[in-house]
């Protein structure tokens, strides 16, 4: 286990003590714990920064894919014409069923 | 999509394939709407949500609109990076939807998406009118 010689300003020493106590540990406990804390705190906000630019750039790279698209019929009107669509034993059954 | 499950503080939101290819398509009516969407999303404002055949409903739309492979493998990519949360299609999932499908005269595909919104009590964001007549869950139409 490594040491340290850390300064701390005026009263903060003071309140690390008196905070370790309430939590039942020792003052290197107490600032074992608040470092691994912080160190979390820091990955997660990096994690959130990542995220965010990752779905920046996805929201670019649609749209340059979507400026190569060839011209057709809208999103809706494809999906729609899909999801009706009947297996063709059942739209021969349909067929059968109106003659 | 296959990022680890993280928690996220945003309102749930469930998008239908509708809404995601607007994404890519900015000359689409309703195209601004879904791109906020996705920006409150990066915020964490809103948690997007799909049910795990929307990228292939995205495909197919792009396979009919004579879109290169490449494209479409890049789309894919793009699509994971967007970071929604896709849920699995299970049995649960799978009943439910057959039943709104039968009681309100829907398409499997279409109902699949409404149960989600329902089991989360999730707004379900639409560009499509057949579908945004459900009565199942809460609803918002685009384009």
């Amino acid at each position: 286990m490594g040491k340290a010689n850390i300064s701390f300003p005026e009263g903060m020493l003071e309140e690390i003590d008196r905070r370790a106590a309430q939590a039942g540990t020792t003052r290197s406990g107490f600032i074992q714990e608040a470092t691994a804390t912080y160190i979390a705190r820091l990955d997660a906000d990096a994690e959130r920064e990542e995220r965010r630019k990752r779905i920046e750039r996805a929201m670019v790279g649609m749209r340059e894919i979507g400026k190569r698209m060839p011209p057709g019929p809208d999103g809706v009107t494809i999906l729609r014409q899909m999801r009706d669509a009947l297996p063709e034993w059942l739209a021969e059954e349909a067929r059968d069923d109106d003659e | 999509m296959s990022r680890p499950l993280r928690v996220s503080a945003g309102r749930p939101v469930v998008v239908d394939s509708t809404v995601t290819f607007k994404w890519f398509d900015g000359s689409e009516i309703g195209a601004d709407v879904a791109l906020d969407l996705l920006r409150q999303h990066k915020r964490d404002e809103v948690a997007l949500l799909a049910p795990a055949h929307m990228p292939l409903e995205v495909l197919s739309i792009f396979v009919s609109r004579r879109m290169t492979t490449i494209d479409m493998e890049h789309a894919l990519a793009f699509l994971a990076d967007a970071d929604l949360l896709i849920a699995p299609i299970d049995d649960t999932l799978l009943i439910a939807a057959i039943r709104i499908a039968e009681a309100e005269r829907l398409a499997l595909y279409d109902a699949v998406f409404i149960a989600l919104a329902a089991a989360l009590d999730a707004e379900l964001v639409t560009a499509d009118r057949r579908q945004a007549t459900t009565r199942s869950c809460r609803v918002r139409l685009i384009g």
